[in-house]
């Protein structure tokens, strides 16, 4: 059997456009590309011919060397401009033949790797609302804000793009306000907040459904049957942990219980999360924050429901973790938001 | 001289290849005329300061060579620092070698070149004087009051926001004592995404170069042309009150409706944009550029062309 996901360092991700992309951006100011390439593994060569594939490991260490190396704060909205999506054979022509909205939201939450490896887009639908949520494959590093801002902007400027609509968009992100607003303003308008627990954007049910004006239904679903012949879409480790997590929040989640579906033993998955840089508890604690913020906002849970949902021994359990994971009381966190 | 024999070099390279020369020249001179000292005569701290000295004009010739254009002030800058190396090389030379005073390199080089360095120098710095207040009235509606080139937005070449916010905090410290108005304009490009979908980011750059060029044009002299962010451009308008700042954004709308772009491919692409203002006399100064920004928001949502923030009355929908 073949692994479901793929590891930091295993050269799996062919990003040789983006990196390619990226690197030509940032050599606009930068001199030489020896010096943006410096220490990243990758060779200028390998980019141009563009057969060896990358590692994320590489690609993580590209993007904070041209931060360094671009005086700018737009560089990941100038990669999203030129981040053509049509360019990606496949999945590019399926997501220009899409009817509406809700096809290009299905086909992101299957084979969206293959053009955001680094950023897993999934895509969940309750309650009248459509929302896109991006979780990070890896142990969340300095070139998270860098991925959200570049995946969520083009993705939002190619739906713009393929409903002629303007979209009233709302995004979240799991990090904190930026200093200075202006890309935000401009390139995601008003209604954006931050501290949350994961990167969203979020849209009415309703501009789902309507249809995308060179929508081809049949191209479409032969895409997508060319795309799931081509096999399944490999996750990032950490993402693939965090989403069987995910899955079984209301039961016991132990490391037991997860190194099992994942076919190794506890201490193997001890010992590759420690290779991630983080840890069984760090993780959970994530993702039981994203769903104890869910379960009060969208469902008006109380603390206590919520805290009996996740497991804990006691409302004050839950309301103690709470705090450790934001920083806040829950009261005062809803409040906020 | 040495300027006429390599005719197909930059005048960079010239004026090094002659700062080479120069040095060949003044080795030969001088070994006809003296000879080395002893050892033992030899003041060690007086050669390093000289020769470092000489080093340092060396250097400095370089960096004015490589951020000059040629013309009169970079001949004289580098005719000026070529005579003034040409005097410290021979007091390093003297240092290390024996020779009769009255021979001539010696004499010669010591009272002439260095006068004449500091001369022509002085000459450079004054016509670098008056070209400077040239390119300072060109510069003037992309930089007013202080120099920061870590804030030029590489792609349109004029400042970032973050000069104007700066520019912004000292014209209310000057306005407070004036009692005059101060106007903040953003101007907003619509759907850039189709243009870099149509022609590509690169064309989408070169909209954006162009039609900051454009507003520079329709501004006034003391206006502040800046990068807000993506496609929306800042202007500070000093002086200026609500009616003022409505005509000026009238004016650049128009401007930019009526502006020709062409795509490298030849292709012509119509521009229209959406304004905002926010005036003194009607919000704090201070929260200026947050309500202009709003007031934005309000014009995007609504497709109307020019919004005033804090009046209700808002110009002219788009249909």
């Amino acid at each position: 059997m073949t692994a479901q996901w793929f590891e930091r360092d295993q050269p799996v991700l062919a990003a040789h456009g983006q990196a390619a992309l990226l690197l030509d951006l940032v050599l606009t100011e930068a001199s030489a590309s020896h010096k943006v390439l410096n220490s990243t593994g990758i060779f200028y060569e390998d980019l141009v011919s563009g057969e060896r594939l990358l590692s994320a490991d590489k690609l993580f260490r590209l993007i904070r060397n041209c931060l360094k190396h671009y005086s700018g704060d737009d560089l990941a909205f100038r990669f999203a401009q030129r981040l053509v999506l049509g360019q990606y054979h496949d999945f590019g022509q399926t997501l220009s033949s899409a009817s509406n909205l809700r096809q290009v939201f299905q086909l992101l939450h299957q084979f969206g790797t293959t053009v955001s490896p680094l950023l897993t887009p999934r895509y969940y639908e309750a309650e009248g609302l459509c929302e896109l949520r991006w979780y990070p494959a890896f142990a969340k590093n300095d070139t998270h804000r860098f991925l959200c801002e570049a995946y969520v902007s083009a993705f939002s400027q190619a739906m713009r793009s393929l409903s002629g609509l303007r979209l009233p968009w709302r995004f979240e992100f799991d990090f904190e306000r930026p200093a200075s607003m202006e890309q935000y303003e401009v390139n995601f308008g008003a209604q954006v907040c931050f501290n949350r627990p994961v990167s969203k954007m979020s849209i009415a049910a309703e501009y789902a459904h309507r249809p995308c004006p060179r929508g081809a239904s049949l191209i479409y679903q032969q895409g997508l049957q060319r795309l799931q012949k081509q096999g399944s879409d490999q996750e990032g480790f950490l993402y693939l942990v965090c989403r069987l997590m995910h899955t079984q929040i209301s039961r016991d989640v132990s490391l037991d219980s997860i190194a099992e579906q994942l076919h190794m033993s506890s201490a193997t998955l001890k010992r590759k999360l420690k290779l991630h840089g983080t840890c069984f508890r760090q993780l959970l604690d994530t993702v039981r924050m994203e769903v104890a913020v869910e379960l009060v906002e969208k469902r008006a849970y109380t603390n206590e429901q919520v805290a009996a949902h996740l497991g804990f021994y006691d409302e004050a359990n839950f309301r103690r973790s709470f705090k450790r994971w934001t920083g806040l009381n829950p009261s005062q966190y809803f409040a906020v938001q | 001289m040495s300027l006429l024999c390599f005719p197909l070099l930059t005048h960079q390279q010239k004026w090094l290849m002659s700062a080479a020369l120069l040095i060949f020249v003044q080795l030969g001179l001088n070994s006809f005329a003296a000879q080395l000292k002893p050892v033992s005569e030899l003041d060690w701290m007086d050669i390093v300061s000289e020769g470092g000295t000489a080093l340092f004009i060396l250097a400095w010739l370089y960096f004015v060579l490589s951020s000059r254009p040629g013309g009169r002030v970079t001949t004289l800058f580098a005719l000026g620092l070529l005579f003034l190396f040409s005097g410290t090389f021979q007091d390093t030379l003297d240092e290390m070698l024996q020779m009769d005073s009255s021979q001539l390199p010696h004499g010669l080089i010591e009272s002439v070149t260095l006068p004449a360095g500091m001369i022509l120098l002085t000459l450079g710095m004054y016509y670098w004087q008056q070209e400077q207040r040239i390119v300072s009235g060109q510069l003037k509606k992309r930089e007013q009051l202080f120099r920061e080139h870590r804030n030029v937005d590489g792609v349109t070449q004029i400042h970032r926001l973050a000069y104007l916010k700066k520019h912004l905090a000292l014209l209310i410290r000057q306005q407070q004592i004036k009692q005059q108005e101060l106007s903040v304009m953003l101007l907003d490009l619509c759907d850039f995404g189709d243009i870099n979908s149509r022609f590509g980011a690169g064309e989408g750059d070169r909209v954006l170069h162009a039609v900051s060029e454009l507003l520079i044009l329709n501004l006034r002299g003391d206006d502040l042309l800046c990068r807000y962010a993506g496609n929306r451009f800042a202007v500070l308008l000093p002086d200026t009150d609500e009616r003022q700042a409505r005509q000026l954004a009238e004016e650049l709308l128009a401007a930019v409706a009526a502006f020709a772009f062409r795509s490298r491919s030849g292709e012509r692409h119509k521009l229209h944009a959406l304004a905002a203002i926010a005036c003194s006399s009607s919000v704090p100064m201070e929260s200026l550029l947050e309500q202009v920004s709003g007031a934005m928001e309000l014009a995007k949502q609504s497709r109307t062309t020019l919004v005033c923030a804090g009046s209700s009355d808002t110009i002219r929908r788009l249909a």
